[in-house]
């Protein structure tokens, strides 16, 4: 039976093979080749039109054949057919749908669609759109949804999903659907304009403005001698900020919000305006008042002479830390040792309470607490609170440039430094929580974008320059080194420490008067560590804010 | 008899006119005055690098109910900057993308192509289309441009031809015979004319294959292979047809028209 059906088989192929060959020739024959004009079918001949019936029935007849030749095929299982699953016979709808002239016909064929294919994912953007112009909201975001469940990576999807959710008044449902349509597509111009709508949505006050200095305590009337005044601080705003200005004067910052403006300002009544924008044109202000006076140097007398410390400032503090023992970075050898000494020697020179925290008390939260709240409430106007560190520092490069240090409490993290240490930022904004006359940092650890202001040099020697230099407000830093160095050691101190304790007998008194200043003290490490160190640690000097200079006594 | 020898010898003669070298194409040069800019254009050009389901919905139609009842998605999918483009066996089937926008008035879209027909598969047919189809009508009755690769079961050969079809009527327009084609097709369309054009690969002209009158509306665009021609109504498909596409552009387009969603 095989056999014979074969041999009908190839009779048929015989034959098809040959009135297939011959059909397209009378095509051929009848459409002229090298016909240049344009040829227009419905314009064709009657020629053309009895080409195209026989053609036609040429292509019935061998239909026929291949119909009788397939049936005979399956007989002899060539080649099973397999019956379509719903998933294949939903596409067909699909398509219909989308041809569809009425949008009720559309619904119902990719509705069809979903019935015959429940994962087939795009008829439910499409049913979940009908309704959205329909005005049924419910139903548009239960077929989005579904969608969106089942994984379409369609922008437009989730932009008409952010959209419902706007409408609805949800902004955090539009915000999430909103962020995988910009995830897919970033350029996408509605999913653009739905953002800024909802972000000025959420977002309705401008920055938030805060002032490092002068301060903005409530109630408080600032005395300045009649000179330029820093105006510093920060504007924060999720939508981000635009503009800052300080007595409308355009003032630059970073991107953080930072900003520093150098104002003037006059004898009597000032009023400093900082203002600022955000991204969506909100506009927040702050204004603080500062009274000026013209400076009068005070009259001098051999016995008015500032020899004594106790004649410039009212308290002297000092909070001193030194690591060894690091929970999870290397230990330390003389951390701890350089501490102490400089504890001991700020003693003698008439400090009147020295904070010493040493290894595990050197926590992140003790220090902040100490920095942060009960040095504030002790120390006044008229103090001087003087910084010190031994242990590791950290220097993070920032993703939008720049630099950030950290000083590494005991308990800080070596990956996660950024949550467990505690930042140079932190510590500038020190200063403006502690009202204290002069402020120096002395860091023996190595750091790098600190924003320092490089020292101007040594004093000049006048006899009153003390007494000036001492009534105006300073916060000063000294670190052992810059990013990458290493901090060296030498008989059993750090090398910095070693020459800031040599500083403090006196080797850094240029003037020999008795009295090391910051910048003295400065100008005396910066040369002298990295002389020792054969130029692998150079200390950094500077000043964070203020004219006045950080004084240590050298006693008779 | 004298009558049937005549025509034997017509169709010998019409077979060799009919070879893909002795053309009727010649050098065309086409350009739509009308258009987008290109840097809006160049978002929905598409060289395959990876299947881009925002330009793009999978194809699959049949026309009868024999076809539906038997029919499978074939594989769509991007393989080596390409688009693969491969039918099922054993059933109807169909592989390939269609627009999900559409175009409106003039313009100028192109695409390349590849395809090595089987030999010796007389159980199915091998049909590579590049299609405009009006958006006026339901699917199955919808007017339509398309140039067509194609191999019939029933032929021991393969053609290249374009057609139109409207209101129902098919008419088609010059065809070449060829072993397989490696090139360019590419749609124009002026006013309510739409030319076909095409080029083969390593040649730097375009060849005008046709031109039809065809309304202005909306279309959208098609790539697709598939083993079934529209009327055939049984099919055992012992092989899978193969074909790649690739560089889809629009050169010009007076107007694109997005979905919504």
């Amino acid at each position: 039976m095989k056999k014979i059906a074969l041999g009908f088989l190839s009779v048929l192929l015989f034959c098809l093979a040959f009135i297939a060959t011959t059909t397209p020739s009378l095509s051929s024959d009848t459409t002229p080749t090298g016909n240049e004009t344009k040829r227009y079918p419905s314009q064709e001949t009657r020629h053309n039109d009895s080409f195209e019936k026989l053609k036609d029935d040429m292509w019935r007849v061998s239909g026929v054949l291949i119909n009788n030749a397939e049936k005979i095929s399956d007989e002899i299982h060539i080649t099973p057919s397999t019956p379509s699953t719903g998933c294949d016979i939903a596409p067909t709808l699909f398509w219909k749908g989308k041809f569809a002239s009425k949008e009720e016909d559309a619904r119902r064929y990719f509705m069809e669609a979903i019935d015959l294919c429940p994962g087939f994912i795009r008829p439910y953007e499409l049913v979940g759109n009908h309704y959205r112009k329909k005005g049924d909201r419910e139903k548009a975001v239960a077929f989005f949804t579904k969608a969106a469940d089942l994984g379409s990576t369609n922008y437009k999807l989730y932009y008409l999903l952010a959209s419902l959710f706007f409408q609805k008044g949800d902004m955090d449902e539009a915000s999430r659907y909103l962020k995988r349509s910009l995830d897919l597509r970033g350029d996408y111009p509605k999913s653009l304009q739905l953002k800024s709508k909802i972000d000025k949505e959420r977002d309705t006050s401008g920055p938030k403005i805060i002032l490092y200095e002068p301060s903005t305590r409530r109630g408080l009337s600032l005395v300045r001698p009649t000179q330029n005044i820093s105006v510093r601080g920060i504007a924060t705003d999720k939508s981000g900020v635009a503009w800052i200005r300080v007595n409308a004067m355009d003032t630059p910052f970073d991107t953080r919000g930072n900003f520093l403006k150098d104002v003037p300002i006059h004898v009597g009544s000032n009023t400093i305006v900082v203002e600022a924008a955000d991204g969506l044109g909100n506009q927040s202000s702050l204004s603080v008042e500062v009274k000026g006076e013209a400076y009068a140097m005070p009259p001098l007398t051999k016995a008015a002479l500032p020899t004594r410390e106790k004649d410039l400032y009212g308290k002297s503090f000092a909070v001193v830390i030194g690591i060894n023992k690091y929970e999870k970075w290397p230990s330390l050898e003389f951390a701890v040792n350089d501490a102490m000494a400089v504890s001991e020697k700020l003693k003698k020179s008439g400090f009147d309470e020295i904070i010493v925290i040493l290894d595990k008390e050197a926590t992140q939260r003790r220090i902040l607490t100490e920095l942060f709240h009960r040095l504030p409430e002790k120390v006044g106007r008229n103090d001087r609170l003087f910084f010190y560190f031994a242990g590791h520092g950290q220097t993070e490069d920032l993703p939008e440039g720049g630099k950030r240090g950290y000083i590494i409490p005991v308990d800080g993290d070596v990956a996660n430094y950024g949550a467990t240490a505690i930042s140079m930022d932190q510590i500038r904004s020190l200063s403006s929580r502690i009202p204290a006359k002069h402020i120096l940092y002395a860091m023996d650890s190595c750091y790098s974008g600190l924003g320092l202001n490089r020292s101007g040099g040594l004093s000049p020697k006048v006899s009153d320059y003390l007494r000036k230099i001492a009534s105006m407000r300073v916060v000063q830093i000294i670190t052992a080194g810059g990013k990458g160095e290493q901090v060296q050691e030498k008989g059993g101190h750090g090398l910095f420490t070693s020459y800031f304790l040599n500083a403090l007998k006196g080797e850094a008194d240029f003037n020999k008067d008795r009295v090391v200043t910051g910048t003295e003290l400065g100008a005396y490490l910066r040369p002298a560590v990295s002389n020792a160190s054969g130029q692998a640690q150079t200390p950094l000097y500077g000043r964070l804010e203020g004219e006045g200079e950080f004084l240590f006594f050298l006693g008779q | 008899m004298k009558m049937k020898g005549a025509f034997l010898i017509g169709i010998v003669l019409g077979v060799f006119s009919g070879s893909f070298n002795g053309c009727v194409t010649k050098t065309a040069s086409l350009k739509v005055e009308k258009t987008l800019p290109q840097e809006k254009l160049a978002y929905y050009n598409d060289t395959f690098d990876k299947l881009r389901t925002d330009l793009w919905e999978k194809a699959g139609y049949t026309h009868n109910e024999a076809q539906k009842s038997n029919f499978k998605l074939g594989k769509t999918e991007v393989k080596e900057g390409k688009l693969w483009v491969q039918t099922e066996t054993g059933c109807f089937s169909m592989a390939g993308l269609g627009s999900s926008y559409t175009l409106r008035g003039d313009f100028d879209i192109q695409v390349d192509c590849q395809i090595d027909f089987l030999e010796g598969v007389y159980d199915m047919d091998q049909s590579l289309v590049f299609n405009v189809i009006g958006k006026e009508k339901e699917i199955g009755k919808a007017d339509t441009v398309f140039m067509c690769l194609l191999r019939r079961g029933v032929r021991d050969f393969s053609t290249f031809f374009s057609a139109t079809r409207k209101s129902g009527e098919l008419h088609v327009g010059n065809w070449h015979k060829i072993e397989k084609f490696n090139g360019s097709l590419r749609i124009v369309r002026i006013g309510d004319e739409v030319s076909t054009l095409y080029r083969l690969k390593e040649a730097t002209e375009w060849k005008k294959l046709d031109a039809f009158r065809f309304p202005p509306g909306e279309v959208m665009l098609g790539l697709k292979l598939q083993n079934f021609v529209i009327n055939r109504a049984s099919i055992t498909a012992s092989a899978s047809a193969t074909a790649t596409f690739d560089n889809f552009r629009i050169n010009a387009a007076e107007q694109i028209i997005e979905e919504e969603i």
